[in-house]
């Protein structure tokens, strides 16, 4: 019974993130054709419905290249890792019937999520190729960078709640949404999310023109399937938490997930409206943002919501 | 208990990949792996607060900046476990490992006393009564981030002129 | 470097080595030991050069990594006894702490890195590296000392006095001479640290006194080998007859301040019944001795025409400064007022 239930309970989990995740890349490029006065994919199934699947069977019944120089295991090793923390990260979010319950939830998301340098970072050096090498260092230092104003946003908010639950940002939530009184720390968020996922205006490890594709230059077939899956889901992650901390969805109603859902879509396709908008920044710049701007400014914050709680401590409610 | 001697052995193995590989690349991924599993045994002590932060800001911060550097150095074809100096090294720290155990450890029942250990870690109070007695520890604590920040920024101020460069 | 900053390091030093003394906690001693180092690199990196950078780069390597050992037999200590007093060191682990506190120090076996460094760095940085680094290790030990195996200790002391004395005798670079010459007075105070720590402490006394009286002369004398020692009675004659004097006081030879630690501690060696440990420290002064003598040989026994191929300083510096003219003064008269030195400890 228990290896039955740890076998179906995360398939549950799994199935449906990928599935969603499927549909994501799916939208992703309607939109991007709609924005761009074309049609985007129409031919497979109705409205290009089946196009991810078929994009997924393509993959993996293709032959996963290795090249001759790399670090074999290590290669192999590294798309794995990406995809099992890309779903272990959302093992502790809040839905009704969640897998486990920590305390600890955000710290628990933030670590795993800082894991996922490590993957990028091997795969990028396993490759053995100048262009993957680069490509790697740049999105490592990119996310590390943004890491450091997640993290203290979060602590901010962390602060405001007064809980490192997931739960307990809810029941925070129940009269406005954090976004209304942390709203720099929303903007902040936003495009930190969008830096941390290498989206867009932020997708310097890409970088067709120059570093060919990124990190994942020499992967093809089943492993690059991997990686593509583990972004997309990192993506649909990143909402899925911009939404729980930001926008206030109720769980204790009965239609919470449809809720959340909703948000967490609004919040995806912002994140292409942004893809389809924005040109893409200068490296300098994306780490002056960061170091120079968010960073001093996520700082204050945090000093103003430490200081805040303490001063108003002996005061009535409702004042 | 099981989880415990999992984690157990899995740290012993990180540390001897650390200890024995010689491409720093290697070397920093057994210490990352040696970190997550260490952090994993403090959760098993019941201080899951403490190995999250342990795990956020080491793995996920200063390891993810070690590594990077490690991959900078350039090493076209870097030997791992598979040659044999490697191999070599590995039984050695397997030998020293296993010499150490025999003796010091006289009874094989040592996770046994794991239980024990629990016990005293809750019992002693360590880096908690060293917050609780006071805000000066504290101040010291502050002083001491600010005199290694102004020892880095004085190491590698100036152009050309990191704190390992021969001028 | 600027002042504000140098300020910041200095002052940290101070810190840190008083957080050490008064500390009775090991978590606070540790971090007293780790501002210590912390602060002293950018002294070490100021004169910036390859061999400087090379210097701190092997002192933080192993002072950093001496302070883990340090952490780890602390925590341990803690693990084992349950309580993290300095003074309540239980035995198996004290041996662990020991050779942690011996590689900070640089006490034999572990010595390799202290002549290197020292070469690395300037005369001033070197008197303060050898001086007050000194001082919150040494503290530790000393809270610790009777906890210590006594042959742990007297066969550390034995190999720092006899490599002390050995590594000196190649060495025609001063700063490494003295460098060797810390070592073997480190393993004297070490020797008798179970036995007897006050009769330590004032060894270490003399010692400080001696060795910031032999770095400030060669400051003022500006002379990193011995060659351009043998230049320096045209620079000031005085200081060169009495800091050769203040070498044989290092050395130990009896009508001068140096031969006081050693003569008590060889009588307390000897009435502890560790006769023939006596005889092999006063053996091995020996061979401190010789460099010593070579040193001051150089210094003031040679004048021109000499061996040496070198060039005369013609920049008089008539005035000696007065805190090194004390220091030379208590260097070389102290042995009449044992008593009285041996009351105040």
């Amino acid at each position: 019974m228990t290896i039955f239930t740890l076998i179906i309970n995360p398939l549950m989990y799994i199935i449906p993130i990928l599935l969603a995740m499927a549909f994501l890349t799916l939208v992703e490029r309607k939109i991007l054709g709609y924005m761009q006065l074309r049609k985007g994919p129409n031919i497979v199934g109705p409205y290009g419905l089946l196009q991810p699947i078929a994009d997924g069977v393509k993959l993996f019944i293709k032959e996963p290249v290795k090249p001759s120089t790399s670090s074999p295991t290590l290669f192999l090793l590294t798309p794995i890792l990406a995809l099992t923390l890309a779903l272990m990260l959302w093992v502790p979010l809040p839905m009704p019937f969640a897998l486990t319950d920590l305390n600890l939830t955000i710290l628990f998301i933030l670590a795993v999520s800082s894991l996922s340098v490590y993957s990028i970072l091997g795969s990028g050096w396993a490759s053995n190729s100048k262009y993957a090498l680069i490509g790697a260092l740049r999105a490592v230092a990119q996310t590390i960078s943004y890491e450091v104003t997640l993290g203290l946003i979060v602590l901010s908010l962390i602060l405001f709640t007064g809980a490192f639950t997931l739960n307990m940002f809810n029941s925070a939530q129940e009269t406005i949404w954090l976004i209304l009184p942390a709203w720099p720390m929303a903007a902040m968020w936003f495009i930190s999310t969008l830096a941390e996922t290498n989206r867009a205006p932020f997708d310097l490890t890409e970088g067709e023109s120059e570093l060919v594709s990124g990190f994942n230059v020499e992967y093809a077939g089943g492993p690059f399937a991997l990686f593509f899956l583990a972004e997309y889901t990192n993506i649909l992650l990143m909402n899925a938490l911009s939404a729980i901390l930001f926008l206030g969805p109720s769980f204790n109603t009965v239609n919470i997930n449809l809720n959340w859902a909703i948000k967490t879509t609004i919040l995806a396709i912002m994140f292409l409206w942004v893809r389809a908008s924005y040109p893409r920044f200068r490296y300098d710049q994306l780490m002056h943002l960061v170091w120079k701007n968010f960073l001093p400014l996520t700082l204050a914050m945090i000093a103003w919501h430490i200081s805040l709680p303490i001063s108003m401590a002996g005061s009535p409610p409702q004042l | 208990m099981v989880m415990m001697v999992v984690f157990s052995v899995m740290f012993l193995i990180s540390l001897i990949a650390v200890a024995s590989n010689p491409s720093p690349y290697f070397a920093a991924l057994g210490l990352m792996i040696g970190a997550g599993v260490g952090c994993g045994m403090l959760t098993q002590f019941g201080m899951t607060f403490l190995s999250m932060i342990l795990f956020l800001i080491y793995l996920g911060g200063m390891l993810v900046v070690f590594a990077y550097s490690a991959a900078l150095a350039a090493e076209p074809y870097p030997s791992a476990w598979g040659s044999l100096e490697v191999f070599s090294y590995v039984v050695g720290s397997l030998m020293l490992v296993v010499v150490m155990w025999m003796l010091l450890v006289n009874d094989f029942g040592a996770f046994d006393e794991i239980e024990g250990c629990v016990m005293s870690v809750r019992r002693y109070v360590g880096v908690s009564e060293m917050y609780n007695a006071g805000g000066y520890m504290l101040l010291v604590a502050g002083w001491v981030l600010l005199v290694a920040l102004l020892v880095v920024l004085e190491l590698t101020r100036g152009f050309g002129r990191g704190c390992l460069r021969a001028v | 470097m600027s002042p504000y900053i140098l300020f910041v390091m200095l002052s940290s030093l101070g810190l840190g080595t008083t957080l050490t003394f008064t500390s009775s906690h090991w978590l606070l001693a540790w971090m007293g030991l780790e501002i210590n180092t912390l602060a002293i690199i950018p002294l070490m990196t100021n004169k910036h050069h390859p061999r400087a950078v090379e210097a701190a780069t092997k002192y933080f390597l192993t002072q950093a990594a001496a302070a883990a050992i340090l952490l780890f037999a602390s925590i341990y200590n803690a693990w084992y006894s349950g309580q993290w007093f300095i003074q309540d060191m239980s035995s198996p682990v004290s041996t662990l702490m020991t050779l942690a506190i011996a590689i900070k120090l640089g006490i034999a076996p572990m010595h390799f890195w202290l002549p290197e460094v020292m070469q690395g760095i300037s005369i001033s940085t070197g008197l303060i590296l050898v001086t007050w680094q000194k001082l919150a290790p040494l503290a530790l030990l000393m809270q610790i000392s009777h906890n210590i195996k006594p042959e742990l200790l007297i066969i550390l002391g034995l190999m720092s006095t006899i490599i002390g004395g050995w590594g000196g005798l190649n060495q025609t670079q001063i700063r490494k001479i003295m460098a060797y010459s810390s070592i073997a007075h480190l393993g004297w105070i070490i020797s008798i640290l179970h036995f007897m720590p006050a009769l330590a402490m004032i060894n270490l006394f003399i010692y400080l006194i001696m060795t910031i009286t032999m770095f400030m002369t060669f400051n003022l004398l500006n002379s990193p080998t011995i060659n351009t020692l043998a230049m320096n009675w045209s620079k000031s004659p005085i200081l060169a007859a009495t800091s050769a004097l203040a070498l044989l006081s290092l050395g130990g030879l009896p009508p001068l301040t140096g031969f006081m630690p050693k003569w008590l501690i060889i009588q307390e060696l000897t009435n502890q019944e560790l006769a023939p440990t006596a005889t092999l420290l006063a053996l091995s002064a020996l061979l401190s001795l010789f460099f010593y003598l070579r040193l001051s040989y150089s210094l003031s026994l040679t004048i021109m025409p000499n061996t040496h191929p070198q060039t005369l300083n013609w920049n008089m510096k008539t005035t000696t400064p007065l805190p090194l003219s004390l220091m030379m003064m208590m260097t070389l008269t102290m042995l009449p007022i044992t008593p009285t030195i041996i009351s105040l400890f």
